[in-house]
């Protein structure tokens, strides 16, 4: 089963980013904020991360740039997914090393095609 | 008519940032409740779906898919909690620049407000009502929000 970790200050949003994962059989990790994704990456590889911008602790961002530097995270798809549209973040985003930005509200169907997307590149 | 100089503004500003606070405080836990009752309810479409039986499959499918609409609608709370935290925030802004010694330009002010903004339409009608006090873009330059709602970008 692959295993995604999802990175949300809001419960809410985690349990319906949560919900339409596992309705498509994808195991998931939850993190309330990017330090605790961080603390959590240091010690565990996953398939995918999904992860807001604007966070309390550490933002999507610096995140992403942080996972980039860990062995285990270089070709690991990593999903930003935010109320941010300005081409200024999404460009700060894609520097830091993210695969792609999907803004909220997210349809569920089209982030399951996307990660069928995802996984299907070699 | 000039403004009466004993109107207390920087309270009043810390009272309406506050009482933002606590509603968005008292809302949450209680949509909490209702998005895990729809992720619950998204689980039962799921394991329905799956089942041998055609007809409690096809009304699981039917399950699922209200459950995925709920869940996108529901998503419109967290856009409505980011909008009245910017707001708070912003109050808040206020309240410091009027009770400080010091108190900032309105330029500065008025860029730290619109640095906090996450949305497009936030920033387009900030531009609208205030753009000419503090030099901003042309409004229409921004792309309109509504149309990135939703959209997926890979790089």
């Amino acid at each position: 089963m692959r295993t995604i970790l999802t990175v949300d200050d809001s419960t809410s949003m985690r349990q319906m980013v949560r919900a339409t994962l596992q309705s498509a059989g994808y195991g998931v990790v939850e993190a309330a904020d990017g330090q605790e994704a961080l603390d959590f990456a240091r010690g565990n590889n996953v398939d995918l991360v999904i992860t807001d911008v604007n966070m309390p602790r550490m933002d999507g961002i610096r995140l992403v740039s942080e996972l980039r530097a860990l062995p285990g995270y270089r070709l690991t798809p990593l999903l930003m997914l935010t109320t941010e549209s300005s081409q200024e973040k999404k460009l700060e985003g894609k520097r830091a090393g993210a695969t792609g930005w999907i803004v909220k509200p997210f349809n569920p169907s089209q982030l399951l095609s996307t990660l069928n997307r995802l996984f299907a590149t070699p | 008519m000039s403004r009466d100089p004993t109107l207390p503004l920087p309270p009043l500003l810390e009272l309406a940032a506050g009482q933002l606070e606590v509603a968005l405080q008292s809302a949450s836990s209680q949509v909490e409740r209702l998005s895990n009752s729809v992720a619950a309810f998204a689980r039962l479409g799921t394991e329905m779906s799956a089942h041998p039986d055609a007809n409690i499959a096809a009304l699981g499918a039917r399950v699922s898919a209200e459950a995925q609409r709920a869940m996108f609608a529901m998503q419109f709370e967290d856009q409505l909690a980011q909008r009245l935290q910017h707001i708070a925030h912003a109050l808040g802004d206020m309240h410091d620049a009027l009770a400080a010694p010091t108190p900032p330009t309105a330029a500065a002010l008025l860029a730290a407000i619109r640095a906090r903004y996450t949305m497009e339409d936030e920033r387009r009608l900030f531009d609208i009502m205030l753009g000419h006090l503090h030099g901003a873009p042309d409004a229409n330059a921004d792309s309109d929000h509504e149309a990135t709602r939703g959209s997926v970008e890979l790089f």
